[in-house]
């Protein structure tokens, strides 16, 4: 079959390609100082760059550069370590704001979006109105992408991974954009691409040229497959892109941050989207769940309910800042996340919070409502952990936390253990036991040295004491 | 009172214990301890250091060992004799045998049978009390078990107490206290935490249930002990203590005795042995002199007791030489007499009679050295002739000690404290190991300011140091191998190395010095296989039978090839650094090489000894002495110290120290880096002098160059050793250049340059390379001749990745006129990827034209290709392809082969006026002093050395050569992408000539890569 036999179609996909899309996002919740810091994500298995800013271009990095040279060439460069599973995130959040105007959207993970556009033309009338509304989305969103047409998807695929911009309906362009890729451009495997170049073949044209006979004695099936693909001589189904039933969106705060105005600014940004996807869906909510995930901590969630059914971010963001301005984040949060689940048609009577249709509450209901009332840090219980230090092996926990299943061993430890030691005559006690030497936390500057014993006081009660540099103290009582 | 402590680890019981061995020893003679046991785990690794700390002294040092069992408890094992010291090693080596490397495994009969010299201590686990065990061990060991009672003032401490004043009634075992030691100071305690840390891989901050809960667990002061235990239970560790009676000094290395015949002694045997040797290697008859040398080192052999050790060496060489393999002695035992009687060496007593001064040295008391180097490829069956010849239970490897180095040390302690690994890399990078004015925590602090801001920082600068020496685990040696008259186990015990069928013992080499025991070094030298395959050819092509005492010595024509520099391929004096020193140095004798071989090296260098050195040759500089002893020792090198041996020399002459000192100085010299030992010796030194009538400046001087020497000192002995096969290799390249490039060709990997640099060193040498081809060519490289004419046809070991047993399978079916087709070479069997391989390196192009089209034929001929069309099947491609131009043909060239017979790129680029105004390397030293040039080439190598202060060397290759070119920081930082990354480079500088020596001061770099992108190859960067 002929090469131009084959070409002979319409263009009816487009490729957006957004190469670093995890990158752009982030400098989206910089402010313009730091984002004229020279940054780049890195692999952490390869330690290679892999999406870097435009200062860091400047100074001489390219993707693919090991860290060390990068480093060397580049003191000041920032790095962070890419996160796939967020960029996947992001892209299924940018397909759901191209799903405004475009039905059929593929995702080609983890920075391809394939467009349908055929069944589009209509709509938009001319490509370039359709162009023109793609391109306002993307500068909203402020991505480096290119976008290009193709009479195949792969065709489509190929020209914007390579970086080409190209719009078109004509299907004579594409094939001639297409021709002069290097065959480094596609995206056969490595070692077929090796084979090509052995014998000459360095473009996609000379390759094409070939008689598909030839080359599929050669390269066997999967090398007429791909050439028929790339034609579109083939139709590899496409699964399209749907909206997820309920709403999420994580945020890298890029460095750890307690500061309060740089949350409300990260969570404004994630309200707006959540507006847009509640009015896309004609839904409501009357919950949200905040979390402020920590470096070496649980995260801090904030569970926040409307008394009425809300959609709007100048709405929602309000009742936010009254929680959060009530609870300050004890520690920086690394990241901030915003989810809603449960998702109801968005109706005109409100409702009362406290009025329910059972009227009793089982004590989950009641720990989250009194946890919305008071405040989540107001609700506690009491949990164990590994410490050798006392007062840091009883903690309160938060009743919200997981309980850490750990084997404690087991030690002399009255139940109650007073908040604060209190100082005490030590001619009050008599000895029972002792000493335990307690000699640890060197490490988080609340090194501890004592020796405890216990003693019984006047009322034979026992005490639990302990002696260190400052004298004697009372620690807690047994049973 | 007097106290005993019977359980103390070291930090040989790796990631438990915080401490050395010698800090035990000296915490506990400071504490007025009776007695130490070291007791590591299941291992006596940490022992030696122990005993070396503990000689001479009142303390008395046990050894013990610790064993753990999930259902037993904690035992600890002593040896009070010689007897008992023999069963431990068995039960580790048993232990250890049972488990992959690092752990081991014990069971109830280990101990119960087989350990009856032992002691034992018993600690039962918490619950489930094994009381047939207890039972069991009090029949097996009737007076000489211990229930062993430890407290560290937990809160169970009355229970503890109680269960075993219970044991003691059930078992009528008497109990004894002991501290479980695993700190010799309490401020250690948050080392061991870390350490925690480090081996559950966790921070510590996750882990506090496994830290010890305070400090005790150090070695206390007696009254703390007294305030801690009852009298009676301290009481009883004196008595323990005084039945153990064993010493290390004990031990008596007995050499495997089959190798002298029945009737014989072994000073008579190696006598004989000898005096064959002699008839041999002087057939003229030996002089008076020679006969005085070796009856005294025969006289020192015998009253030292190292018959059997030149015995057992000699025993190895002949093995070797009957199976033809390549081999030769180094060492200072090996530039002998006798070693050249024996053949250990081939070094001509007659050229470099000066060495033979230095032998063993009775005086210094250190045991004999000598390495042998076998050719790299066949070094395999000299080990396994050691397996065969004296068995699995009387030969193993010696062990390497693995310890902290800084990077290591920042990476583990930085994750104990809870720092991202992206941190910890960001300070590495900010460390410049080299920098020797400023250290790590300086330089680290100068830019990371912040550091110092938090706990957590200044824990991590506090700790790392600490850690850094620290052993890490035990691995083997390169080729150190101990062999024993009996079982090997009795001596030391044997564990498994990570490589399998190979076993390594607890002690590493310095241990072995210490205890006087003997090790014999069998080396991998690549340097030897291609001597080898040299004679061969020279045998095979040229019918010149060649042997490495065969070789004329003291050659005028091939000591000016050296001092041309014109030294790639021979062997130590190739790299860049040397060959920027032959020209200066100009090496005209054999000595002339040991030196060169020696003063290019970080130690002469850093001890500012090249140029006076090289002043002092040049008669530019006075050669004067400060005595006659000074003199007697430096005047072979002009007086100026260059080898290892003549420091320690002079240590002894100028500053008066005994044999004994003078070895404990050099073993400082060894290792100061990692513990500083050497500032000890400081005052002793210049005292010595001082009070000899030296100046206070030479006096510093020396010890200045002792430091510089540090670690990287090489000694004379080597260096004489090295230098024969440096004049070997370079006669043979003078002589017969292309059985040298052949055989280097065919030995690779080995040495500094990589095929593609031999290739062009060989045709710059008239020799004719033809290149890789399907009708002529075999696996290896041929040497051929025609017309007197000697050649070299590459062979296909050259292309990357092609199978050599189906290629051989192949050739061995070659018709003798050459294949016909494509099609038929097909049909020998060999496989598409080969045929793909072979058509890409362009090897067939006597069956298909150029490379493109055969490649093309060759693809259509893989196997498992249905056709999909059905015009595919069977027929020919029809298809003709364009030919490739001459730089694709070259990229290709490079790809498959790593090396071209077309014209060099650069020669291309030049050509199509790229490279304007560009001298090539070869015009270069026709410039003057201090023109402004410019040049370009391909990087091929890239150096910073530590002795340079910043300076960069680089090598740019083009089609006429090398150049060299030296990179100034400023500039490096300027340029700074240019200068890591390209390999391509063009270069803007200033030429500078010394002599022959001539190189280009970089002003002005830059990346002319894409211009030939697809070909450079990588460059050796800052190896």
């Amino acid at each position: 079959m002929a090469p131009g036999n084959a070409l002979r179609q319409s263009n009816k996909w487009l490729f957006l390609h957004a190469p670093q899309l995890l990158l752009d996002f982030q400098l989206t919740l910089q402010a313009p100082a730091q984002q004229q810091q020279p940054q780049a994500l890195v692999c952490q298995q390869r330690q290679c760059l892999l999406q870097l800013n435009s200062a860091a271009q400047q100074a001489g990095l390219h993707p693919g550069q090991s860290l060390a040279v990068a480093r060397s060439l580049c003191a000041e460069l920032e790095v962070r370590l890419y996160q796939e599973l967020q960029e996947q995130q992001l892209l299924r959040q940018l397909a759901h704001a191209f799903y405004q105007d475009i039905a059929q959207i593929a995702l080609f993970p983890p920075q391809g979006l394939l467009f349908e556009v055929r069944s589009l033309q209509r709509l938009y009338g001319s490509l370039a109105q359709l162009q023109q509304r793609l391109q306002q989305r993307l500068q909203h969103w402020q991505l480096t992408a290119s976008l290009a047409s193709g009479f195949s998807p792969l065709a489509a695929q190929l020209l914007a991974q390579a970086g080409v911009n190209i719009v078109t309906g004509e299907a004579e362009l594409v094939t001639a954009q297409l021709g002069q890729l290097p065959l480094s451009k596609t995206t056969l495997a490595p070692e077929v691409q090796k084979r090509l170049t052995g014998v000459g073949i360095q473009h996609v044209a000379a390759l094409l040229a070939l008689p598909a006979s030839s080359l599929s004695q050669r390269f066997g099936k999967p090398m007429s497959h791909y050439l028929a693909a790339l034609r579109g001589q083939v139709q590899a189904p496409q699964h399209y892109y749907r909206p997820p039933p309920y709403f999420y969106q994580r945020v890298d705060l890029l460095s750890e941050t307690s500061d309060w105005p740089r949350l409300v600014f990260v969570l404004k940004r994630m309200l707006k989207n959540l507006e847009d996807f509640l009015c896309a869906r004609q839904l409501c909510t009357r919950e949200l769940v905040i979390d402020a995930h920590h470096r070496n901590k649980e995260c801090t969630r904030l569970h926040i309910r409307f008394a009425h059914d809300s959609w709007q971010q100048a709405d929602m963001l309000s009742l936010c800042q009254l929680h959060m301005e009530r609870q300050p984040l004890q520690t920086p949060a690394l990241e901030l996340s915003l989810k809603v689940t449960r998702l109801r048609p968005l109706r005109a009577e409100p409702q009362d919070m406290l009025t329910t249709e059972h009227g009793r509450w089982t004590p989950a209901e009641l720990l989250s409502r009194l946890q919305a009332r008071l405040g989540e840090t107001a609700v506690y219980r009491l949990g164990l952990t590994s410490e050798q230090r006392p007062d840091r092996a009883q903690q309160s926990v938060r009743a919200s936390q997981k309980v850490s299943t750990v084997t404690v061993k087991s030690r002399v430890r009255p139940l109650w253990l007073l908040t604060e030691p209190e100082p005490v005559a030590i001619n009050e006690f008599t000895r029972q036991w002792g000493p335990e030497r307690i000699d640890s936390g060197w490490w988080d500057n609340h090194h501890l040295q004592r020796d405890y014993y216990i003693g019984l006081d006047a009322h034979a009660r026992q005490a639990w004491l302990f002696r260190d540099q400052r004298g004697w103290f009372l620690h807690g009582w047994f049973g | 009172m007097a106290y005993a402590e019977l359980h103390c680890l070291t930090n040989y019981s790796f990631l438990r214990g915080a401490s050395h061995p010698h800090e035990l020893v000296q915490r506990a003679i400071e504490l007025g301890y009776q007695a130490l046991a070291i007791t590591d785990e299941c291992s006596v690794a940490g022992v030696v250091r122990a005993y070396t700390a503990a000689k001479h002294t009142s303390l008395k040092l046990i050894i013990g060992s610790e064993f753990h069992h999930p259902e037993l408890g904690v035992l600890v094992v002593l040896a009070p004799i010689r007897q008992a010291y023999g069963q431990l090693c068995r039960l580790i080596t048993r232990a250890r045998n049972r488990a992959k490397k690092g752990s081991y495994q014990v069971q109830a009969s280990d101990f119960l049978q087989g350990c009856e010299a032992c002691l034992i201590l018993w600690q039962p686990p918490v619950e489930n009390f094994p009381a047939s065990f207890g039972q069991a061990l009090k029949q097996a060991f009737p007076d000489a078990c211990w229930l062993l009672y430890e407290r560290h003032y937990e809160s169970s401490d009355g229970d503890c107490y109680q269960r075993f004043k219970g044991y003691q009634q059930e078992l009528g075992l008497p109990l004894v206290a002991a501290g479980n030691v695993q700190l010799h100071d309490a401020e250690r305690q948050p080392l061991h935490d870390v350490l925690t840390a480090i081996r559950l891989l966790q921070p510590v901050a996750k882990v506090t249930e496994q830290l010890l809960p305070n400090r005790e667990y150090h070695l206390r002061s007696l009254s703390a002990l007294e305030h801690c235990y009852p009298k009676a239970l301290l009481n009883e560790t004196k008595v323990i203590a005084a039945r153990c009676q064993f010493c290390l000094s004990e031990l008596r290395y007995e050499y495997p005795a089959e190798l002298v015949p029945a009737g014989m002694s072994a000073i008579g045997y190696l006598r004989q042995l000898t005096l064959l040797g002699a008839k041999k290697r002087f057939p003229n008859g030996i002089t008076a002199g020679v006969q005085q040398k070796l009856d005294k080192e025969l006289g020192l052999i015998e009253s030292l007791h190292y018959e059997y050790f030149f015995l057992t060496i000699h025993d190895l060489v002949q093995f070797a030489k009957q199976r033809g393999i390549l081999y030769q002695g180094r060492g200072s035992a090996a530039n002998s007499v006798v070693c050249y009687c024996l053949e250990i060496t081939a070094v001509n007593p007659d050229q470099i009679d000066v060495l033979f001064e230095r032998f063993i040295s009775a005086e210094r008391d250190e045991p004999p050295d000598i390495d042998v180097d076998f050719e790299h490829e066949r070094r395999e069956e000299v080990i396994q002739y050691i397996y065969q010849q004296y068995g699995r239970d009387r030969a193993a490897l010696t062990a390497t000690v693995i310890r902290y180095r800084l990077r290591s040390a920042l990476k583990d302690v930085g994750k104990a404290l809870g720092f991202t690994e992206q941190a910890l890399a960001h300070y590495l990078a900010k460390i410049d190991k080299r920098d020797q004015q400023e250290s790590w925590q300086q330089q680290l602090l100068a830019q990371v300011p912040d550091l110092a801001a938090h706990a957590q920082g200044q824990w991590l600068l506090q700790l790392v140091d600490l850690i850094k020496g620290f052993p890490r685990h035990l691995s083997q040696h390169v080729g150190g191998f101990v062999i024993a008259a009996g079982s090997l186990t009795e001596l030391v015990p044997i564990e498994n190395a990570a490589m399998p069928e190979r076993t390594v013992i607890q002690w590493d080499k310095d241990d072995l010095e210490e205890l006087r025991l003997i090790k014999v070094d069998v080396l991998a030298l690549g340097m030897l296989t291609a001597l080898n395959k040299m004679f061969q050819l020279m045998q095979k092509v040229h019918q010149q039978p060649m042997t490495l005492a065969d070789i004329p010595t003291e050659d005028s024509r091939v000591y000016s090839m050296l001092q041309r520099a014109d030294s790639v391929g021979v062997f130590q004096i190739e790299s860049r650094a040397q060959m920027s020193m032959l020209p200066r140095l100009r090496p005209a004798t054999f000595y002339d090489l040991v030196i060169q071989i020696a003063i290019v090296r970080p130690g002469p260098i850093q001890g500012d000894m090249v140029h006076p050195y090289l002043q002092r040759r040049r008669g530019l500089e006075a050669v004067e002495y400060p005595s006659e002893e000074v003199a007697s020792v430096l005047q072979r090198t002009l007086g100026v110290p260059i080898f290892q041996e003549q420091v320690i020399k002079l240590a002894m002459v100028a500053a008066g120290f005994s044999g004994g000192e003078a070895d404990q100085l050099r073993r400082a010299m060894a290792t100061w880096r990692s513990t500083g030992e050497l500032q000890q010796f400081e005052r002793r030194l210049t005292e010595g002098m001082l009070e000899r009538g030296y100046s206070a400046e030479f006096a510093g001087r020396i010890y200045r160059q002792i430091c510089g020497f540090g670690e990287y000192g090489f000694p004379e002995s080597h260096s004489a050793s090295f230098a024969n096969l440096a004049y070997a290799s370079a006669w043979v390249k003078y002589y017969y250049p292309a059985a040298f490039y052949t055989a280097l060709l065919n030995s690779l990997p080995m040495g500094f340059y990589s095929a593609s640099q031999l290739v062009q060193d060989a045709r710059r040498h008239q020799v004719v390379v033809l290149p890789v081809d399907i009708q002529h060519s075999s696996w290896d490289h041929q040497l051929l001749s025609k017309n007197q004419q000697a050649f070299i046809r590459l062979g296909f070991r050259l292309i990357k990745g092609l199978s050599k047993p189906a290629l051989q399978n192949c050739l061995e079916q070659r018709p003798a006129a050459g294949f016909s087709s494509i099609e038929q070479l097909k049909s020998t069997g060999i496989s598409g990827i080969d045929l793909d391989k072979l058509a890409a390196a362009d090897t067939l192009s006597a069956l298909a034209g150029h490379r493109y089209q055969t490649r093309w034929q060759a693809l259509a001929l893989q196997e498992a290709q249905l056709p999909l069309f059905g015009d595919a099947g069977g027929v020919a491609s029809q298809e003709v392809l364009p030919a490739p131009d001459e730089l694709s043909d070259i990229a290709e060239d490079y790809q498959a082969l790593g090396v071209s017979l077309r014209r060099h790129p650069l020669a291309l680029l030049r050509e199509q006026g790229h490279l304007k105004g560009c001298k090539t390397a070869a015009e270069l030293p026709g410039c003057r002093h201090k023109q402004l040039v410019h040049l370009a080439g391909i990087v091929t190598c890239r150096q910073r050395p530590g002795t340079s202060g910043g300076v960069t060397f680089l090598t740019l290759e083009d089609e006429t050569g090398n150049a060299n070119v030296v990179i100034w920081l400023a500039i490096a930082r300027k340029f700074r992408a240019a200068y890591l990354t390209a390999r391509v480079l063009q270069v803007t500088g200033v030429l500078e000539t010394d002599g022959e020596v001539t190189h280009v001061i970089a002003a002005k770099l830059s990346d002319i890569t894409n211009s030939l992108d697809r070909i450079a190859p990588k460059s050796r960067d800052f190896h």
